[in-house]
């Protein structure tokens, strides 16, 4: 069974259609973990050490455990504990956590960059603590991590293909159907995996637009 | 003149890990004066400059900014009551410092450096903020300079924004930490100038420096500072003419034994 051009693009429009799904579980996937990471880099800063204790036993579990097992356990183990969760709600809530742990850890790297003076100016001229996270430190993290954050957002764009094992209905699912039905597995795998690489190649060039945006801004 | 002063340092006392930075520093700043603080390096001039935005907390004596208690104050029946982040917050407009290396946020425009703290802190409307931030970068003679990001400026254009940044905030007293030091020797003339505006604008200032002959041509009172204490203060005239205290008086001449170094090194040929 060879490989037929005809017959691959003919599945494009589905798996297409499909990747919307992924696209959008990203999308929710990167703002979640933005958002935890920061919250979480805010509270770890903090260096309150019972705290920090409890947040590196969670890290490291985060770290040291395949992703697919955590999608497993939001999806099976969490309904055990009363939390019952829809399969898109268990995959997006098991991506988000393993992402913001990696976002924070970024985050914390760069933290360590970003000049203590100026936060001592910060304070000195009355700003509350708060006003220096949103206006002197987060804007400056940010633009520092945007090559990592680009990095982690192909990571979870392609995370969320490991949803199809909880029967969320993604790019790789549907190429999997359609592959059941048509003993094609070639031109549907080809297709998925283009589906990706496009994707990826978008966040990665918009990434280095947005780099090169933010150099002029960097010290 | 009013009789409160800007600043009253009283009893003010630091400690490292065991080691006393300040030891019972007294210390009056009035309205328009201009005071050099000298000394030694390690003598404690930073660290008072530290205390006097409660960056560091002294663990001893009490600050008095324009007659208000700053970090704690002494109540009635003697019971020292510690005051909390957010009133110390209230007050740190109060005192400008300019530091050293000038800490200039990297990511916002000159203007926009003067202008966020008046927002943020002051409450000021975006309007007021902008013309009061470009009025002062333009006495400052940066007018040409507003919409750059610090990178792209000198060092003396980066310690201006500095300038500005604090006087934005309606100071009663601007702090400098060695306003010399980080910029090239032949730009002292430069910050000389840029003060002496200050002082023209009725600006009351305590300027850290270890340059004898930069205090003298600015200040109005020196106050000379070693092993965490002021040994001697008075006017500037005197203190350099006739120094009564012996460290004082040795300091003095290892300084100006030291100028003569430099020169001599700095122009062989002469």
């Amino acid at each position: 069974m060879g490989f037929k051009l005809d017959y691959l693009l003919s599945i494009l429009p589905r798996l297409i259609s499909a990747a919307a799904v992924n696209l959008r579980l990203a999308v929710i996937i990167m703002l979640l973990a933005l958002v935890l990471g920061t919250a979480l880099t805010i509270v770890r800063s903090r260096k309150i050490a019972a705290v920090n204790a409890c947040i590196a036993v969670v890290i490291s579990f985060v770290r040291g455990t395949p992703l697919l097992i955590q999608i497993f356990i939001a999806y099976y183990v969490l309904p055990a504990v009363g939390l019952d969760l829809s399969p898109e709600v268990a995959g997006v809530s098991a991506i988000a956590f393993n992402s913001m742990v990696f976002v924070s850890e970024s985050m914390r790297g760069g933290l360590a960059t970003i000049d203590a003076g100026q936060i001592e100016a910060s304070t000195a001229l009355g700003l509350p603590p708060h006003a220096i996270w949103l206006k002197v430190v987060l804007p400056q993290l940010f633009r520092r991590i945007v090559p990592v954050l680009i990095n982690e957002a192909t990571i979870v764009v392609k995370g969320t293909a490991l949803l199809s094992v909880i029967t969320v209905v993604d790019v790789l699912r549907t190429s999997q159907q359609i592959a059941s039905s048509s003993y094609r597995p070639f031109e549907t795998m080809i297709g998925s995996a283009l589906v990706f690489l496009v994707i990826n190649l978008a966040i990665s060039l918009s990434g280095r637009l947005a780099e090169r945006r933010f150099a002029a801004a960097r010290a | 003149m009013s009789a409160v002063p800007v600043l009253r340092v009283s009893n003010l006392t630091k400690r490292f890990h065991g080691v006393t930075t300040l030891d019972q520093v007294y210390l009056d700043v009035h309205a328009g004066q201009i005071v050099a603080l000298i000394g030694p390096s390690g003598c404690g001039k930073s660290t008072l400059l530290r205390c006097l935005t409660w960056l560091e907390q002294p663990d001893d004596g009490f600050i008095e900014v324009a007659g208000k208690p700053l970090g704690r104050e002494l109540m009635p029946g003697g019971v020292v009551r510690r005051h909390s982040r957010r009133q110390i917050d209230a007050l740190r407009p109060q005192v400008g410092i300019v530091f050293q290396q000038f800490h200039l946020w990297p990511h916002m425009t000159a203007l926009e450096n003067v202008v966020r703290p008046q927002t943020v802190v002051l409450g000021r409307s975006r309007d007021e903020a902008t013309r009061r931030g470009a009025e002062l970068l333009m006495r400052l003679g940066l007018a040409d300079r507003m919409d750059r990001h610090p990178h792209a400026l000198s060092g003396g254009q980066k310690q201006r924004v500095a300038i500005a940044r604090a006087l934005a905030m309606d100071p009663a007293l601007m702090l400098f930490d060695e306003p010399t030091s980080a910029l090239d020797p032949e730009l002292v003339g430069e910050v000389l100038a840029v003060l002496r505006t200050l002082a023209d604008i009725g600006m009351t200032m305590l300027v850290v420096t270890h340059e004898i002959g930069f205090a003298a041509s600015l200040a109005d009172r020196i106050a000379f500072m070693d092993r965490g204490r002021i040994l001697e203060e008075g006017p500037a005239r005197d203190i350099l003419a006739a120094p009564k205290e012996p460290r004082l008086q040795s300091f003095l001449d290892l300084v100006r034994t030291d100028h003569r170094i430099v020169r001599t090194t700095a122009n062989p040929t002469e």
